[in-house]
Order: C-alpha cells, then structure tokens, then sequence
C-alpha cells in the first residue's frame, strides 16, 4: 500500500504517550470549520503558495520557480499531473510554493521510524497516525509489521470512518485519541456534512474491548461545539459511555496562512479563553465520573 | 597610543614593574565588567590604586625560586578579611602585585583543577615530609626542592596568619579556630576541617594569580570525611547541607576578579557523580546535596559538571533535570561511557582516565596530575575556507570532490603552522601548582607532571560543513563556477541575494541525521587529527583536538561571507549545535552521537536551548530524553534553559532582570553582564531552537 501523506514529524510530544514521530495522512471524512490542517482534508496532492513567504513579495525579484509561468499563483492553473512534484517541491528557496501530498510505503516510514527508536523506548512513546482521517486506509499490513517490529501504535481518529477498518486493527493499536466534535445528528449533518451514527457505532465497537487505551478530546468552538445543546449532549455522551477521560482545547486561529496558501476562504474563529476552559472542565468535573484536562496546544 | 607603548613598557620592565602594571590593568577591566571604554577605565585604574599591595623580591635573575619567594612574599602580605556571618575563612587577595623582573610573554598555567585530596589526607607537614625523604635519597633537584619547601613555607605562613587574624577578630568562632588550629598543617579529620583545608588552598591559588582554577569532584574527594563523621555522630545531613551552602557561598566570592575574559569565565567547576573501574556508580548523598544546595543559591558560580553514564541512578537524573529547571545553565552532563574510554585509547591510565574532570569549560582533564593545557589554541575551520578562495588554487578546479581535497590540504596545512606557533610557547614557573600537581622531579612548567598534554580547540565546523554541502549543491545543480561563489562571498551576497536563502533553506544541514552529512564532519576532524596524533609537544606530551571553542564570535568578526548563508563578520556557531536549519532536539543528538568522539574529546560538547515552560511541561519526558542522549552515546550536553520572551525583554530592559543567569562557553553568568554581540548571539538562537522544539 502506499500511503498518501503531508508531512512526517518527528519529536512531537502532544499526540499520545512519550515522544512520538506523527504521520499526518492526506484525506479526511468531515469538514470541521474549525479545521486547522486544511491541507490534509482532500484526498489527493495540492499546490499551495504562501504569498506572505514568498520573496517576490519582499521586494526580492526572485525568479526561481518562474521557468514556464510568469508569475508563482499560475501554478494553480496547472493541471496536476502535468507537474513535475519534486521540481516543485525542491524549487522554492524559501519553502512558498510546494505540494502538499506525497506517496510513502511502509520501509521508507520504518527507515525513518528506526532513526528515534530509542527516544520512543525510553520515553514510551511511538508513532501516531494522525491527519485528515488516517482510518480511511486500511491498515492491518502496515500495523501487524510495525507491532512486529515493537512500536508504539497510536491513532487519531474522528471515528467516522468504515466500521471495517476499524475492527481490523483494533488489537493492534495501543492508545486511540478520539475527537467528539458535534453530537446532534442535525447538527452533525449540517456542518460536518456527516452521519453522526457512524461515530456511535464506532464508538460502541470500542466499547466492547476495555482493555484498549482510549483517550478521548473535544475542541472547544463557540457556535459549533460550545454550545449549551451539545454540552449537555457531551455530558450525556460521557455518562453512556464512561468516559474517563477528557483533554478539552481551544481551536486556534494559526492556520488562517495555510487556508489562505491553498486558496481557500478562512474565517477566523473566536477563541476560548483559559476561563471558560476551566468553567467547562468545572463543570463537566461536577457531572461526571470524568477527568477532564485542558490541552495546551 | 601605540608610539607610547613600547617607551612605557621599557620604562616599567626597568623597574621590574611591567608584571604589576599588566595585572593591574586586567583587574581594573575586570573592574569595568570587561568594557574597554576609556573614560570608564581611566576611573578604575584611579580608584582601585589604594587597594593595591606590593610584594617585591631583591634583584636578582629571575627563575623558580623568584617565583616561590614571590609567593611567599605574598603570603606574609595577603591581607585577610572576614565577615561575622561567614562560617569559614576564604579570602582571595587579587590586588597583591609583583614587583620584579618577570620576562615578558611567559604563558601562565591556568585551567586545572589541583590535588586537594592530597593535602587533605597528608597536609603540608606531610607533604614537606615526603619532599624532605625524595631530596635526601637525590630524587628531588636542589632547586626545586628549595621552590617547593619555600611554597610549604608560605602556605604556613598564610593559614598562620589567617589563624590569628580569626582568634582575634572572632573568638567566638571556636569550631573554626579550631579547624584553623589543623588544617592545612595536619590531615583534615571533619567533615568542615576538609571544606576549610579546601578553601585555603583555593583562596592562595587565587591570590598567586592562576586563572581558571577547579575544584574537582567535591561530592568524591568529600565523601570520606563526610562519612566518617556521621558515624561519629557529629554532622547530620543537614549540617552538612548548611556547610556546603557557606562552601558554595564562599568560593563565589570574587566572582568578578575571578573571571577570565568574560564575567562569569572563571573556571570554578565542581564534578559530581560519575563511575569508578567497577563499573559502579560513584554518586553519592554529598552529590545529591550539592545539586540540592545550588538550586537554593540561585549562583552563576561555581557551576556543576554532572558525570553520567549509563547506569546513572534515576533519582541523580531527576535531580540534575530539576536542577537544569532552575535556568542557571548547568549542570552540564558528561557522558563517561563515551569520554572514559577516549582518555584510555589516548594514553591515560585506567584509573586516571575513571577520575576525570573537566578543565574550565569541559575539555577532559585528570585532576592533581597534569599540566594539560586544554585551551592552549584555537582553529578557525572556516579560515582555509576563506584562504583557498582567495588564492588561485581554485581556479583550475572542475569537481566538489578535488575542492574538498584541497580543503583538506589547506586545513592541514592550517593546522601544522598552528601548532609551530604553540612550539613557541613559554611557560612561566609555577611552584606552588608544582606542589599541588604531585610534580616531584621537575617543574610543572618544564614537563614535571605526570600528563604534560596541549589541547587545540576548533570552532565553525558547522558552518564549513555546510558550505562545503552548499558548494557541492551549486556546483552540481546550479552549475555555478568557483569564481561565481568567490564573488558572492566578496559582495556579502549583494550579488545573487537569492542564494542566501537557498545557503541556508536547502539541502541538509549539519545536525541532521544524514550520513553524508555526519561523514563529510568527521572526515575534516579526521584531517585534524592525523596532523596532530603522531606530534610530540615541548613538554614531551602529546597533542588532542576537540570540537569547541569560546572564539566563535571573535572569528566570526574576522571573516567574510562564506558559502554556509553566514554573512560577514556573523559569528561562527557554538560549539556542536546547527548553525542554520530547523532541526529537533532528537535529530541532533543522532548526529552529534555520531561525531567520532574515540580520538578527537578534547571538548565534545553538544550545545542546546530548551525553553523552560517547555522543559517543565514534558518533565517525565525530558529526563528520559536526556538518558537516552547517553545511551547513544552522545558525549557532552550543555542546555541553556530559560523563558525567550523574558530573554527577549531582559534585552530591551536589563534593569528588570538583575538575577537572569545564561549559559555562555562553559560558564553560566548574569545576561546583564555580557556584551551585546553574545546577547543576540543567545536571543538568536533561542529563537531557531524555539521553531522546532515546542
């Protein structure tokens, strides 16, 4: 199988146990608005330009990419497979213009999991399929090579993904981080653009195997997750499933350069503070059996 | 100014004054925080006049024995001062200025740590003792017998001296009267009389004028006596933590005349832990104690080396980690399992090789034995660089591989003139070291110590590194020509203003995990190296080389644009650490793991900033990843640790952080205190760590 991805990072602390190499994949099931890895929604390779990096825009006349283009956006205009991604990607002094996608098999990420094997033995830590939504790909291969080979296996998934692929791995994970984002079937329809019972079966497949490490987060927005139906939906969620543990964060408004490089629209989105993060946790705490941490992100 | 130089310096050598006037200029701009300003340092040189002292010794050629007189001269002279509050005696005389006729340009020993495990278990009377059984069986040289008896005589002198000032002036003070009575006449018996014998030494090393002085492996050398008086039932833990605080407070005393070139260098290093021959940890409750005691003190100095290895207790990591927390830049941690072994090969007796501690910053050192002089040269890496650019042996070249040769010949040519100008040397007479050093044929300064090695350091292998991958890059992509480059250089990239940015964006950069990148280093250290592995030094010792050095911003001054993406007159960078690029922790120490460290230890220091809210959030984390820095055999680890943002402000507002310590070479020290090219040099670094490790 060859995994399309966006970008492998190595030394990340935020994404399970330890110290861990994460493996943002390309391709996602939901559409958060919130989303701050716009990059990794579709499933295929994009050009993105970063006209706040670029150096034409810094009274630098560079024309380092300009070889059949008169001016860097055309690239856009460009049908995808008539580029050249590796001339692309490599032309940029600055890292403006590139491709947000590539193809990677299973020995080239073992090569590079091998290099931080003993930061991930002596910290606990591992890989973390992260992204887009990694369980739109089938892993079982992939897993039951890298189990073999004694690493850490962590994913993070919104669960709307097939039940299918799901099930195959679930012996071979070590610690799930799961989103729960929105809660009403309404809702989630309409601004997830998803079926909300995908989740909840997902959700109940989990439920049925205890033993699994299951970390679950909820990104705080205003006006989508923060809202006082969804808060009592989140507390009835909680209470069905016994949820122990909880990291609440706040969205951040740090991706706005990244929409803006893939021209998309941003809209920028206002913050949860750290009081009214605590509030929640306060208030959660109080219904609940649950832990709830707040993430610093 | 220069015209009134040379009439002057003649003038003074007349009078046997030159020696005092030099010490006194240095002191005075010791005085000014190290800034030259004129006006500032015509004020000090006026205002500190009434603290001198003069100690003269008759007309008469000036050898050895001059200098031993001097020093006994010296500690008739030394004038003592002691506060209440203070519960030992130490007091450094830096104001006591030699009058005679020392030749100009002899090279003072500095940057050891001396054998106070000696006099503590033999005391003077001992060590007179046994000098009086070698002369008598003609092992011992009249004259150096003579120095030697007269270095005895005047450490007696002076803790006489010391001993009556105390009685008089606080008789009250019975238990250090009485540990005055002993010590360092008589072996020390407890735990305070060995702290006091330590202090006295130290104090006199300071007065007599040799910088950069250790202080050894304290936790080690104290163990004894701190057990021995448990057992007696007469110091309890936190007796012992009470003293160690007065220690530790004591030997900061001084702070500003001790340092060297910068405020803060002032070699005062303390080594902790560390395994003996057995393979056994050797860390034990003092070493605890001593990091416990310098997080309560909050002192840039003295500053702790941490000796680690593989089966280094989790509680000593976890204490060093939350010592690290504390933002005063140390303990640097020194990796025994890599350094241990590179001693051995390179000729250290076993059971010397397993005491080591470092010289001023970290540069391996045996203590009480040598003469090493670890810092006795520094390389420019990228000077040969520049050189070969600037001759016409480019010219003729069409490949990366011949330039690359020619690098190599050039910086081994580099290299052998180098140590032809260390040939040149002189080393001043130093009696008192001589006694302290186990020297019992000769003097320390004519090969009289057991290791009489010289240590080159070496600075921009970073940059040269990457401008030797830039050069190879844009030879074969760009299919640039050599004088393409050279006039890029000379126009500090005026001329294609693009290419700094693909010098330092493109391709990878020294720190990656990259075995081009880890060969192409060790293949120019290797250069290095096989010029000095077979050289014999004057002293009979031989040569070693490491990957540090302190001149990387005075290079920096001296140097044009080079090829790396450094613009002219930047610094070089630090030690082991990335001089462009966004490269993660774990990535460089893969790297700098690699670095062949079996040969070239002489400094093998891998150098970090870790912001503190960081380091405090992934605690856990952090000490695993320091172990794991070790179990890949990384060699030496030095962290800065401090809030950037407070950095940043300290900058704007040195008034608001008084108390702020950074680490800078081996040495931590007041960020108020540095001159501004070292400020920004740590600001900007700081922010380059920052992008990749949050």
């Amino acid at each position: 199988m060859q995994l399309l991805i966006t970008n492998i990072q190595r030394f990340c602390f935020n994404d399970g146990p330890g110290i861990r190499t994460v493996i943002f994949c390309k391709g996602c099931s939901l559409q958060c608005p919130w989303c701050c890895n716009p990059e990794t929604q579709k499933p295929l390779p994009q050009i993105f330009y970063n006209k706040n990096l670029c150096l034409r825009n810094k009274g630098i006349d560079c024309k380092e990419c300009l070889i059949n283009v008169s001016n860097p956006e055309d690239y856009f205009k460009i049908a995808l497979d008539k580029i050249d991604y590796k001339f692309l990607n490599e032309i940029c002094p600055v890292g403006a213009l590139g491709i947000y996608g590539k193809n990677i098999d299973l020995s080239e990420l073992v090569a590079i999991l091998k290099k931080d094997e003993i930061y991930f033995k002596t910290t606990g830590g591992g890989v973390t399929f992260s992204g887009g939504e990694p369980l739109l790909n089938d892993f079982y291969i992939w897993f039951k090579k890298l189990k073999k080979l004694g690493f850490n296996i962590c994913v993070e998934t919104s669960l709307y993904v097939p039940l299918d692929n799901l099930e195959k791995i679930l012996d071979l994970v070590d610690f799930f981080i799961i989103d729960i984002k929105i809660l009403s079937f309404v809702e989630a329809l309409k601004v997830l653009k998803a079926d909300l019972n995908i989740f909840l079966k997902n959700v109940e497949l989990l439920m049925k195997y205890p033993k699994i490490n299951v970390l679950y987060r909820f990104p705080v927005v205003k006006g989508y997750t923060y809202t006082e139906k969804n808060i009592s939906l989140l507390i009835h969620f909680i209470k069905n499933f016994g949820v122990k543990n909880l990291e609440i964060f706040s969205v951040h408004n740090l991706a706005k350069e990244k929409y803006y490089s893939l021209g998309l629209k941003y809209d920028s989105f206002p913050v949860i503070n750290k009081g009214q993060l605590k509030k929640l946790k306060n208030f959660i705490e109080m219904q609940t059996m649950c832990n709830v941490k707040i993430l610093e992100l | 100014m220069r015209l009134l130089k040379k009439p002057l310096k003649t003038f003074l050598s007349y009078f046997g004054l030159l020696e005092a006037a030099r010490k006194y200029f240095n002191l005075c701009i010791k005085d000014c925080n190290f800034e030259k300003k004129p006006f500032k340092l015509l004020w000090a040189l006026i205002r500190n006049i009434k603290k001198v002292k003069f100690i003269a010794v008759r007309n008469q050629d000036y050898n050895l024995l001059t200098e031993a007189v001097l020093f006994k001269e010296m500690c008739k002279k030394a004038r003592l001062t002691m506060k209440v509050e203070e519960t030992f005696f130490y007091y450094p005389d830096f104001f006591i200025l030699p009058i005679c006729k020392i030749p100009t340009n002899l090279l003072t020993i500095g940057n050891i740590t001396v054998n106070y495990a000696e006099v503590l278990n033999k005391g003077i009377f001992g060590l007179e003792e046994e000098l009086k059984q070698l002369y008598l069986n003609n092992e011992l040289e009249e004259i150096f017998y003579l120095a030697l008896l007269e270095i005895c005589e005047g450490i007696k002198i002076y803790s006489n001296r010391v001993k009556y000032f105390v009685e008089k002036k606080f008789p009250n003070k019975s238990e250090l009267i009485n540990c005055l009575e002993r010590v360092p006449f008589l072996p020390a018996q407890s735990f305070f009389e060995a702290l006091q014998c330590i202090l006295t030494l130290n104090s006199l090393l300071w007065t007599a004028g040799y910088p950069l002085i250790g202080l050894g492996r304290l936790d080690q050398i104290l163990y004894p006596f701190y057990l021995n008086d448990i057992k007696k039932g007469i110091l309890s833990k936190d007796k012992a933590k009470i003293l160690i605080k007065e220690f530790l407070k004591s030997l900061h005393k001084g702070f500003k005349y001790k340092s060297n070139v910068l405020p803060g260098d002032t070699g005062q290093v303390i080594v902790l832990g560390g395994r003996d021959y057995m393979r056994n940890d050797q860390s034990n409750e003092l070493t605890f104690i001593f990091m416990e005691v310098m997080k309560d003190l909050k002192l840039p100095d003295p500053k702790i080396v941490l000796r680690v290895h593989k089966n280094t207790p989790e509680e000593v990591w976890y204490t060093a980690i939350d010592l690290l927390l504390e933002g005063l830049g140390y303990p640097l941690f020194s990796n025994d399992d890599v350094i241990i072994p590179a001693l051995q090969k390179f000729g250290y007796e076993l059971h010397d090789s397993y005491n080591y501690v470092v010289s001023a910053c970290w540069e391996p050192h045996i203590p009480g034995v040598s003469f090493d002089q670890n810092n006795i040269i520094n390389l420019n890496l990228l000077e040969p660089l520049v050189n070969l650019f600037n001759s016409n042996l480019v010219n003729g070249i069409k490949s990366f591989e011949e330039f690359l040769e020619l690098y190599k010949s050039e910086l081994a040519k580099y290299t052998t003139m180098s140590i032809k100008a260390v040939e040149q040397i002189r080393i001043k007479p130093a009696p008192l070291l001589s006694l302290l050093t186990g020297c019992r044929k000769k003097d320390i300064s004519e090969g009289g110590a057991k290791y009489n090695h010289l240590g080159i350091l070496t600075s921009g292998l970073g940059n040269t590194v990457n401008s030797l991958l830039n050069i190879k890059r844009w030879i074969n992509e760009r299919k640039l020509t050599f004088s393409d480059i050279k006039a890029l250089m000379d126009s500090n990239f005026q001329k294609d203003p693009i290419l700094l940015y693909d010098a330092i964006n493109k391709g990878f950069k020294f720190g990656n995990d990259n075995e081009e990148v880890i060969e192409l280093s060790n293949n120019i250290m290797n250069t290095i190296l096989s010029i000095i592995e077979n050289k014999i030094n004057p002293l009979g010792g031989k040569y070693k080389v490491g990957y540090s050095s302190p001149s990387f911003i005075d290079f920096g001054k001296r140097l044009p644009a080079t090829p790396d993406g450094r613009k002219d007159k930047e610094p070089l960078n630090v030690h082991i650490s990335p001089p462009h690029g966004s490269i993660t922790l774990i990535e460089l120490f893969n790297f700098s793991s690699k670095l062949d460290y079996t040969k070239i230890f002489n400094g093998a220091v891998t150098d970090i900033i870790i912001d503190i809210v960081f380091l405090k959030k992934h605690f856990d984390v952090f000490v695993n990843l320091f172990k794991s820095f070790v179990l890949i055999n990384g060699a030496q680890l030095q962290c800065n640790v401090f809030d950037y943002k407070k950095l940043l402000d300290a900058f704007k507002h040195p008034d608001k952080y008084p108390d702020l310590i950074v680490r800078v070479w081996g040495f931590s020290t007041y960020f108020r205190d540095l001159p501004n090219q070292y400020k920004q040099l740590i600001i900007q670094r700081a922010r380059q760590y920052a992008t990749f490790n949050h």
